[in-house]
């Protein structure tokens, strides 16, 4: 082989191997470009969030005047995020005592009476297409540890007098004792109960109320 | 004719006078037991404090009792126990009146024609708030009210603002009134000894505004 065959022989292969850099170069960058083409597709894919439509707060004072419960909504089309907080007039600020997240189908409400006589405890009630249930909120610092915030008092009630169906909680008749009206299977007036919200009981009246 | 002999004259004359005795004695009986009947008979809101005093009593840091649960009264300060002004003041001169509707559990106070509040209240429950035309015969900053027996006993300090109304057949010694209420909170409902109860908040508004002797009138049927 002489010289000039020699350097032609190894431009060859130079510019072969340039041309094969190139292609290499651009099936690379093109697989790339696909599979972050892909990705965009599938993201786009998934289900967008509706924005949270924030409701206005709601809020009921206690008969003295000195505390509100105040309770915000954050709902979208798979979620109702309720939030209540406890607040002192003289102190102008809130604490948040309990969220609770449900579907939204259901709905919480403040009642009128919410608030026990003492100002420790609120009660609310959260509402269905089916049935209300009711939970009492510990609203106090140094208050005993319970479960009352997760205590379902209308399962509860169904659990021990099956006979009658819980139709509202009035109010408070004492700083411990809430009041609840019943019907009975057939949907007349069944009797008052008293809820101890200390021992999670409830005591049968005589007189309805 | 046989005459009959001295002693037993005597003894017939004592024997009219034993019966005559016998029926006065009866005749007073009946009469007392009558008075006293229809005193029992007379309404009184709250058994016990109708009795002892319908006086101002400012009583803090004493737990009062209800349900057989202690209660803490709210505490009231000396200077917020003298006679307020009288708010609401305006320069009409027509008359103000309180109107209480048992069928609504709810109160209304009027000056003329114009609305100055209206509030939910609870009517009696275990006695029977009185319908009528009342006038107030005292506006009392606090008192203690108290009454029942056994589980029903109630005994409750610095019961704030209260409205003492009577008339003619509602004496005020029975100790009917309008006042604010801490120890439940089931308004809208009858729940009361036969006063009307209102939230504290309510009961201080409708105090203030409401002049010495206002009228007040209830009607309606509580719900049972």
């Amino acid at each position: 082989m002489n010289g000039s065959k020699l350097k032609l022989t190894t431009l060859i292969f130079i510019m072969l191997a340039v041309f094969l850099s190139f292609l290499s170069y651009r099936y690379l960058t093109n697989r790339v470009r696909r599979e972050s083409a892909i990705l965009n597709v599938a993201a786009l894919s998934v289900a967008t969030p509706t924005p949270a439509e924030i409701f206005l707060p709601v809020s009921v004072d206690s008969p003295d005047g000195s505390r509100t419960l105040v309770m915000k909504l954050q709902k979208n089309n798979t979620v109702a995020a309720y939030s209540f907080f406890a607040s002192e007039k003289s102190r102008d600020r809130e604490k948040l005592i309990a969220a609770k997240t449900v579907s939204p189908s259901r709905s919480f409400s403040i009642p009128d009476n919410t608030w026990s006589p003492d100002n420790k405890y609120a009660f609310i009630k959260e509402s269905s297409p089916v049935t209300d249930s009711y939970f009492v909120l510990p609203a106090s610092d140094s208050l005993p540890q319970t479960d009352l915030l997760n205590t379902d008092i209308q399962a509860l009630f169904s659990q021990k007098y099956p006979q009658y169906n819980l139709t509202e909680i009035t109010g408070w008749a004492d700083p411990y004792l809430l009041i609840l009206n019943t019907t009975g299977a057939g949907g007349e007036r069944g009797p008052s109960f008293w809820f101890d919200i200390t021992s999670l009981t409830f005591i049968q009246l005589d007189t309805r109320f | 004719m046989e005459k009959k002999s001295l002693p037993e004259k005597n003894l017939q004359y004592r024997l009219v006078n034993y019966f005559a005795l016998t029926i006065l004695s009866f005749l007073i009986i009946s009469l007392l037991y009558g008075l006293l009947s229809l005193k029992a008979a007379l309404p009184c809101a709250n058994s016990i404090s109708c009795s002892d005093s319908l006086q101002l009593k400012v009583e803090n840091n004493i737990p009062g009792v209800f349900n057989q649960h202690k209660i803490m009264p709210p505490v009231i300060l000396s200077e917020d126990s003298s006679q307020p002004v009288v708010l609401g003041e305006t320069s009409s001169s027509a008359e103000k009146h309180i109107y209480v509707n048992l069928t609504k559990q709810k109160v209304y106070a009027f000056q003329g024609n114009s609305l100055f509040m209206q509030a939910v209240i609870s009517s009696g429950k275990w006695n029977r708030t009185p319908t009528g035309d009342f006038t107030v015969w005292t506006k009392i900053r606090a008192t203690r009210m108290s009454g029942g027996s056994g589980a029903d006993y109630y005994n409750l300090p610095n019961v704030p603002y209260v409205l003492f109304f009577s008339n003619n057949e509602i004496p005020a010694s029975s100790g009917y009134s309008l006042h604010g209420t801490y120890w439940h909170n089931n308004f809208g409902h009858p729940m009361s000894h036969g006063c009307v109860n209102m939230k504290t908040t309510d009961a201080k508004k409708l105090f203030d505004w409401a002049d010495n002797k206002i009228k007040v009138t209830i009607y309606g049927n509580a719900p049972v």
